[in-house]
Parts: C-alpha cells; sequence; structure tokens
C-alpha cells in the first residue's frame, strides 16, 4: 500500500508517537493536574513538555501561549469567534479551507462583515488584492500558510507586515504547514495560528494547537471545569485555563509531544526530501499526456508536498477510486473541503485527485504512482 | 519561625503549577501537593518546600512566570485547621 493523503491525516507516525500513546495509557493517563495524586501529576507534567515542546517549535518564549484543542478546526473556530466582534470586518481568500468559510458564514449572521479576496488561476494569493480589500474597520486578516488543494505558499510574511502596519490582526491557518515548514514567531509574529496535531507535527487525531499572541483576550468557545478555583463559578481568565475546560485528550497530547521532538530534529531533512519528490513527481507529470496539473506552473514555484490532477476528463473520485482498487495507492478525490479553491482553479465540476507525500514517503513509492497514473491516462 | 511550620506555594492554575514544579526543583527539594483547604477551596495544586530558608524561597518565587502565592503553615494543627499566614503574593 502507498499512502498519498498526509495532507489529511499523517501516515503513519513516527515509532515514538505509538510508544508514547501506549506508554501513556498503560501507566499514567489519569486526569492530567486534577487531584494532586501522582498519576495525575505525571498525566499533567507531560502535557506540559508537550505544551513547551510545541512553544519552542514555533519559537514561542511562554508555553502558556500554546493552548491545546482538538484539532485545527476548534483553533479556528476559537480564533475566529473569540476575536470577532459585531461591526468587525474580516479579510479572508478563495483558497481557504472550509474550517475557516464556514465559521466566518456563521459570524455573518451575527454582523459580522466578510471579504473573500480572489487568488489567482494558480492559488496563489497577491499581497496587493489584500490591502485593496482593507476597510477602516478591519479587525483580523485570516489566511492559510498553504493551500490544501493545491500546496501553494502563501505570502505570510508580507501580509504579516501589511496587517501590523494598520494595527490589524493575522490569523495564520498552519494546518499545511505546521511542522513540515520552519514557522518562527519570533521572527514572523502572526498573532494567532491554528495547527492540527495529527498531520506534520506527527501526532495522533484529536490533537490541535491554538498559538495566541501576549496580550490578546478572546471570547471563550466552552467554559467548564479547569481544576483550578473551583469556589469560582466564573471561567478563569487565566490561560491556558481559560481556553482548555475538561478534561484534556492525554494519550493524544502525549503522542504529539513525541511527534513534536521528531520533528523538532528532523524537519529539515524531511522538508529537503518532500520537495524534491514533489519536483520529481511534478515534472513526470507534465510528461503524461493527459495529465492536468493544477497550481503553480513552475515546479520550483514554493509549495508544499501537495500535487492536484485531472486524468482527462475522468472524474476524480473514479480516478481516485481505481488507484485506491486497482493500484493499492490511497489518495483524495474530490473537493477537500475547500469549494472556492475549487472555483479559483476551475475545477469546482469535478473536484481533483489530491497526492500528499508523507516523512516515509520513497521515490520508488513516487515511481510506482507515476506508473499506475500512466496506466489510468493511456485508457481514458 | 516556629520550629515545625513550613512554607507551601499555591497557584491559579495547575498548569503553572506544574510548570513552576519543574524550575523550583532545580534548586529546592519539595512536594507537589493538592492546595491545602486552610489556603484556598479550589482543589489546585500547590507546592510545598521541605527546607525553610524563607528568604531563599522568597527570592526564587519572585523570579517565576507565573502569578502564585507563598504561605507559611503552622505543622500542628489546632483543631481541623492549621494557622495559614500569606508572606507574599507574586503578580
Amino acid at each position: 500500500m502507498i499512502y498519498l493523503d498526509n495532507a489529511a491525516t499523517s501516515f503513519p507516525k513516527p515509532e515514538a508517537v505509538y510508544r508514547a500513546v501506549e506508554r501513556c495509557m498503560r501507566t499514567f493517563a489519569a486526569n492530567p493536574g486534577r487531584s494532586g495524586h501522582k498519576l495525575a501529576l505525571q498525566a499533567g507534567r507531560e502535557i506540559y513538555l508537550t505544551r513547551e515542546a510545541a512553544a519552542e517549535l514555533f519559537h514561542v518564549s511562554d508555553p502558556f501561549r500554546m493552548i491545546f484543542t482538538a484539532n485545527a478546526t476548534e483553533s479556528l473556530n476559537l480564533a475566529l469567534k473569540g476575536i470577532l466582534q459585531p461591526g468587525d470586518h474580516v479579510i479572508t481568500s478563495s483558497m481557504e479551507h472550509n474550517s475557516v468559510l464556514r465559521p466566518l458564514s456563521a459570524l455573518k449572521e451575527h454582523g459580522i462583515m466578510v471579504t473573500i479576496v480572489p487568488c489567482t488561476r494558480q492559488g496563489s494569493l497577491e499581497p496587493d488584492a489584500v490591502q485593496a480589500a482593507i476597510q477602516p474597520n478591519t479587525r483580523l486578516i485570516a489566511v492559510t500558510h498553504a493551500s490544501n488543494v493545491t500546496g501553494t505558499i502563501m505570502p505570510v510574511k508580507e501580509i504579516m507586515e501589511m496587517a501590523r502596519d494598520r494595527q490589524i490582526l493575522l490569523l495564520l491557518d498552519a494546518s499545511q504547514t505546521a511542522g513540515i515548514l520552519d514557522i518562527d514567531l519570533a521572527e514572523c509574529p502572526v498573532d494567532l495560528l491554528a495547527a492540527p496535531g495529527h498531520k506534520g507535527l506527527l501526532g495522533p487525531q484529536g490533537t490541535g494547537l491554538l498559538y495566541i499572541r501576549e496580550g490578546l483576550h478572546l471570547k471563550t468557545m466552552k467554559e467548564g471545569g479547569t481544576g483550578s478555583r473551583s469556589e469560582e463559578l466564573t471561567q478563569p481568565e487565566l490561560i491556558p485555563d481559560r481556553y482548555e475546560s475538561g478534561t484534556l485528550n492525554t494519550p493524544g497530547i502525549v503522542g504529539l509531544g513525541a511527534g513534536i521532538q521528531y520533528v523538532k530534529s528532523h524537519r529539515a531533512q524531511i522538508q529537503e526530501r518532500e520537495t524534491q519528490l514533489t519536483r520529481f513527481f511534478l515534472e513526470e507529470l507534465k510528461k503524461v499526456k493527459g495529465v492536468i496539473l493544477y497550481g503553480a506552473d513552475d515546479v520550483n514555484a514554493p509549495r508544499t508536498g501537495v500535487v492536484s490532477m485531472n486524468i482527462g476528463d475522468l472524474d476524480s473520485c473514479e480516478a481516485a477510486c481505481r488507484l485506491d482498487q486497482e493500484f493499492d495507492i490511497c489518495t483524495r478525490p474530490g473537493l477537500h473541503c475547500a469549494p472556492l479553491a475549487h472555483r479559483t482553479i476551475g475545477t469546482l465540476d469535478r473536484g481533483t485527485v489530491r497526492f500528499s507525500i508523507g516523512f516515509e514517503t520513497t521515490e520508488a513509492e513516487m515511481i510506482e504512482t507515476l506508473d499506475a497514473i500512466r496506466q489510468i491516462a493511456s485508457h481514458s | 519561625m516556629d520550629g515545625d511550620s513550613f512554607y507551601v506555594l499555591s497557584f491559579d492554575s495547575t498548569s503553572h503549577a506544574i510548570q513552576s514544579e519543574k524550575r523550583i526543583k532545580e534548586s529546592f527539594e519539595i512536594v507537589t501537593i493538592p492546595t491545602p483547604r486552610e489556603i484556598s477551596g479550589s482543589c489546585g495544586l500547590s507546592i510545598k518546600f521541605l527546607s525553610s530558608d524563607p528568604e531563599k524561597i522568597k527570592a526564587f518565587v519572585l523570579q517565576l512566570a507565573v502569578p502564585c502565592s507563598l504561605y507559611r503553615l503552622n505543622g500542628h494543627k489546632t483543631g481541623q485547621s492549621r494557622e495559614v499566614c500569606e508572606i507574599l503574593r507574586h503578580k
């Protein structure tokens, strides 16, 4: 089996991640930080270690600015709904995932105005177009770091500087880049960053992070037990407690910690290999008659290990189904939860087949995948 | 100070207690305990110092990154509870 759906969930995980989850569940998965007995303390300590590792990875000095969530969708909901108030204007792009677009649609009903800046047909966002959309009441710019459809890396630094100059907040959706690209928040200080634990950070599903810059105070999405200030009936103000009500996913977070440690020591090599494999794959695909590629034409343009394509006039679901059933290759067809991205690149009618490379993907697997595509293309 | 009083540092967040525990351990012998009821009924975590040099403890506490309160507790219980004295509120 060849797994090329890492942009949805990375698979497999580093061996240390499996071991960490099992060790946690078997030996100390009590209620973290509650109760004060030795297992609860160990669970709390191990969660803190993951928080610290995540802060180090993104160059954040205070680990408590890293809030644990269930996934990037929850992080994005907390960020958007916690910041935007009636009368605010927010700018986003046409390459966003539904995890940004749907919360914004819901917020429109509460008096928040939304501008969706169109991207180019190659899926890239022009900073000038963002600038042109700024209004006097623009409170937030929410953009993806890289498209989950085309892999296009967005000009985040330019947008960050533009936002900072105008005192507009910037929320970065790092769903496709956390653990994959070098994200240094000391050098590129965005206000909010949402990341899933189960993609590039190589952790288990059910884990996510939201970085909240110091000084930003968000409305809560949930209130409840925090193991602290129990005598008070109102939600504590202190972070991380304010945003982390309810028992955390201790085994998941401990596994995420192991994933982040792996990323910390291997990220640069993984990125280099993934880039090489992606370029090789794109160059070879360009030679296959009938293959239509999306995203930047230039194989050297900045992009993650994500390639979207179609074969002749075959429906993307049919192509992916054949790859799976005849060739044992796992890809993702359809709209990838990003309908406006497909409208942008012209594939709203049939979606795309998406191949997303992971940290263990080999050149041999990409050669085998290319052979399968050639076979399908020659008969369609 | 009384021969058998001891010092307890209490926190508003269990995450803060756990971060501080890691730092304090490098300089003091401590145990992490549920916050004594005499300090607060909030079911949080506190750090009990097994050594009793108040000046050294105070100087260290002032360097911590999170809000916390240092208390001196009497080793002897009077009835159901013990005497508590807040000696430092940090942040």
